[in-house]
């Protein structure tokens, strides 16, 4: 690494290359150290057939960039993503997905005579509604006998997170937002029931593997040189893939999933936020390339915004509604659409390595628009937090924002002060018109018919 | 490694196999060798080193479940084949059309 270019805080592990930015586009060097299995991951036409099965980024190759690094052999320019999301952001069937996308990578890497040398879950990123890898030095050349290097992370990163999510409970999956290797095993096989010890790859993959880890922690390091066949390694793949495939969570009815059912709005009442959304969507200009929907639900409103070609990510807190969402995307092929478990009032923070391995979710994107549809009240009085508040986090985060009041008089509001004392006196229309007009200029507004309830299109005022 | 080898040499040499038969051998030597090196090569191989530490008791839960499903795998192969065999032979086989005519 020289002076000039300055590897990504994220980019550090791996001797054999790292990623960074020069002049705001995102390169990867590979090292000279990595030539040899650089170029069989070419020669072997793996990197081919990665690519057209959707499975690796797509790179090309550039000249080096300015000045030219001593142990540079190569620099790359990834075909760039729109964002970048993280595992513990992802519903259980966007894990689960991420960790069959993996296995299928490694069985195409040993039909090539390659092997994957890491499994991490952070490899794996959704382009176009679909799971692939972003890191294109995660391979080395197999030799027969090798085991496969990244088995501990996988069963780590993918196995105990959706076993825990499937078995025990979904929100169990956020432990990887605690443990950036992966949740522990030994910890994932205390908290698992005790009926997966009667689920032969449960029993294998996580339990004895546990109990393995913590028999050999403390013994002195001495080298274990045992050989498993390439037969035998595929025969693990493929008891990896049936387990993982085996691995189910069922949403809960009951949940913010069946909110649009049950509550408020009359079924003309919703036609009529629906087609508001949608001509609002239309007025922005310059049509925004990245939209964010805050609290999106199962994302009927983010569609919207897909539908005109926006990338959208749609976030919401609930697992059971990000779970809805990717569900319904991969069912009617919608690839721009990227929904994600976020809680708004505790965003992924910065995580790692001097707080910087990990970005914050803030830090990852700016979005054009916002769309903060049936939110403000949950973030005003669920949460206690002041409208100038709200007023200046979306004002930070955007220039243009389609938001919803909703009155004190709506059943909603009504419902979260039923069991509370109202402190809320400046909780109005005319409050909220106030807070917002600081950083915005409200263009238009309009009630949703039969509700109490007005949307808002506004852009940001210019500093 | 080298001990294995000594030690393997040693049992060449008093060939397990018994006593061929002359003009003929039972288990040409050569071969012998090469199938006991492979062998031991399969078993010692030289060590793998991973930016990531793959973790002892990984690695060894690993060889023993790998192993495990090596086994199966190779036993569907065979089932595999040996149905094939079977129908391949059934009057209604798929592999002989002329059969059905």
């Amino acid at each position: 690494m020289n002076d000039s270019i300055e590897a990504l805080p994220s980019s550090f592990r791996d001797p054999s290359g790292f990623l960074f930015f020069d002049g705001g586009v995102l390169y990867r060097q590979v090292n000279l150290g990595y030539r040899e299995d650089y170029d069989r991951l070419l020669s072997s036409g793996l990197y081919g057939s990665l690519v057209d099965a959707g499975l690796l980024v797509a790179h090309r190759e550039v000249g080096p960039r300015p000045p030219e690094s001593p142990e540079c052999y190569k620099v790359l320019r990834p075909e760039p993503l729109p964002f970048i999301s993280y595992p513990f952001e992802w519903s259980f069937s966007q894990l689960r997905d991420a960790a069959l996308t993996t296995l299928a990578i490694q069985r195409r890497c040993l039909d090539r005579g390659m092997s994957l040398k890491d499994s991490s879950a952070y490899n794996i990123q959704f382009r176009k509604g679909e799971p692939l890898l972003i890191d294109t030095l995660s391979f080395e050349r197999y030799s027969e006998g090798s085991p496969w290097s990244g088995y501990r992370q996988f069963c780590q990163h993918f196995l105990a997170p959706l076993a825990l999510a499937g078995y025990s409970d979904v929100r169990l999956s956020q432990l990887l937002r605690v443990h950036l290797d992966g949740i522990p095993l030994d910890l994932a096989s205390r908290l698992l029931p005790f009926r997966t010890r009667f689920r032969f790859s449960l029993l294998t993959h996580l339990h004895l593997h546990a109990k393995a880890q913590t028999h050999y922690a403390d013994k002195p390091g001495r080298r274990v040189r045992r050989a498993v066949s390439r037969r035998a390694l595929l025969g693990l793949i493929e008891n990896l893939e049936s387990c993982v495939g085996g691995l189910r969570w069922t949403p809960p009815r009951d949940d913010w999933a069946s909110y649009y059912g049950d509550t408020n709005y009359s079924d003309e009442g919703f036609r009529h936020k629906q087609q508001l959304v949608s001509e609002f969507l239309d007025l922005i200009r310059p049509k925004p390339d990245m939209v964010w929907d805050l609290g999106a639900n199962t994302g009927l409103f983010s569609r919207l915004a897909a539908s005109r070609g926006m990338t959208t990510i749609a976030f919401d807190q609930d697992p059971a509604c990000v779970e809805r969402n990717y569900r319904v995307c991969r069912q009617e092929g919608i690839t721009n659409l990227l929904p994600l478990w976020v809680d708004l009032t505790n965003p992924s923070p910065n995580l790692g390595w001097h707080g910087r391995e990990r970005t914050s979710l803030l830090e990852r994107g700016s979005p054009d628009a916002v769309l903060a549809l049936a939110l403000i009240h949950h973030l005003a009085i669920a949460n206690n937090l002041p409208l100038s508040r709200l007023a200046g986090f979306f004002g930070e985060l955007c220039r243009s924002l389609i938001i919803e009041f909703v009155p004190k008089t709506d059943s909603q509001v009504r419902r979260l002060l039923a069991s509370r004392e109202d402190i809320f006196p400046d909780y109005t229309q005319q409050a909220f018109e106030q807070a917002f007009s600081r950083y915005f200029e409200i263009r238009t507004v309009r009630k949703i018919s039969q509700s109490e309830r007005s949307l808002y299109q506004m852009e940001r005022r210019s500093p | 490694m080298a001990g294995a080898t000594s030690r393997m040499s040693d049992r060449v040499a008093a060939n397990p196999f018994g006593p061929s038969r002359p003009g003929r051998p039972f288990f040409r030597p050569h071969l012998l060798w090469c199938a006991l090196l492979g062998f031991g090569w399969l078993l010692f191989p030289p060590p793998t080193y991973a930016y990531i530490d793959p973790g002892t008791g990984s690695y060894l839960v690993q060889v023993v479940i790998a192993g495990l499903l090596g086994v199966l795998v190779s036993l569907k192969i065979y089932w595999a084949r040996i149905k094939t065999f079977l129908r391949g032979r059934s009057p209604f086989g798929r592999n002989d059309p002329a059969e059905h005519e």
